[in-house]
């Protein structure tokens, strides 16, 4: 069986890529018996998670306005970039 | 007259249409209000010259955000070239944190124990998980931006930052490693406090 090391690697990868057959394979086995690893994807799995929550408080309405300086700024460069 | 008539664009009511919300989600990626003032107007200049391009089949604020996402990793490109690159020795030194000399888990590490169902619980993992975001090495921290915030795939991560696949996987692992201590680190202290729980699990030897 491989190790936490490798389980852990591999456990990280494959949340940015589809793991091969036998990838996956190894780290069923491994977090079967292993419930530290296991518990280890959960958490990155939960990290994923308050990511994306992150982005949609960001970019949902009801958050924190934009401070005024800068609004003034925008809204002046976009009227002089629409007039030239 | 088609029914599905194409949304127009109207930048003149684009700083009051969408400017908050750029805004924070330039913020929460860059932790800097002058450089996310910047990308945003980098983002409707842009936005502005494209105007044709805009189709009206996606929403004109996920339009702009396509546009925001490319706008911030040229930004981080032009910063993290000036920046030194990563101590690999202290990279390292994450693994030896996390492992003992056989590849195991060291002992000791609680659970995290966060209720999904409590948004108030919720909310303040989101607020420890943004504080240890900040705590990431910069290269780290910009991989794994990339990746989990702007939901870049490992191909264009790469390129933004010009590495190699096996580097990028790497640089992700010891981000969420240390990710993953840092919270365990701030999270067990004030969250979860007697939560209802998951039971402990005892120590983290199997494996
Ligand atoms: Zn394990």
């Amino acid at each position: 069986m491989i190790t936490c090391l490798q389980a852990s690697a591999l456990i990280s990868r494959s949340f940015d890529v589809q793991l091969g057959g036998e990838e996956s394979r190894l780290v069923e086995q491994h977090t079967r018996a292993c419930p530290a690893c296991l518990r280890y994807a959960r958490e990155l799995e939960l990290i994923r998670r308050c990511c994306r929550e992150l982005v949609e408080e960001a970019l949902g309405e009801g958050g924190a306005p934009l401070p005024e300086g800068s609004r003034r700024r925008l809204q002046a460069r976009l009227e002089l970039a629409l007039q030239g | 007259m088609p029914e599905d008539k194409p949304v127009e664009s109207n930048p003149a009511t684009w700083v009051a249409d969408h400017g908050d919300a750029l805004f924070r989600f330039a913020l929460l990626r860059l932790r800097d209000a002058a450089l996310a003032e910047e990308a945003v107007q980098d983002t409707f200049l842009a936005a502005l010259r494209a105007r044709e391009r805009f189709s009206g089949l996606s929403t004109e604020r996920t339009w702009l955000v396509g546009i925001l996402k490319h706008k911030i990793v040229d930004l981080i490109r032009k910063q993290s070239r000036e920046k030194p690159p990563a101590d690999p020795e202290a990279l390292e030194r994450i693994g030896e944190q996390s492992f003992d000399g056989e590849g195991r888990w060291k002992n000791g590490q609680p659970d995290w124990q966060v209720d999904p169902s409590m948004a108030q619980e919720r909310s303040e993992f989101r607020e420890v998980l943004t504080e240890c975001l900040e705590e990431l090495p910069p290269r780290q921290g910009e991989a794994f931006a990339m990746r989990e915030l702007d939901d870049l795939t490992s191909e264009e991560i790469c390129k933004a930052m010009g590495i190699t696949e096996t580097n990028l996987w790497v640089m992700l692992h010891r981000a969420r490693l240390r990710l993953r201590g840092c919270i365990q680190a701030n999270w067990s202290e004030g969250g979860a406090e007697g939560g209802a729980g998951s039971g402990g699990e005892g120590p983290e030897d199997a494996g």
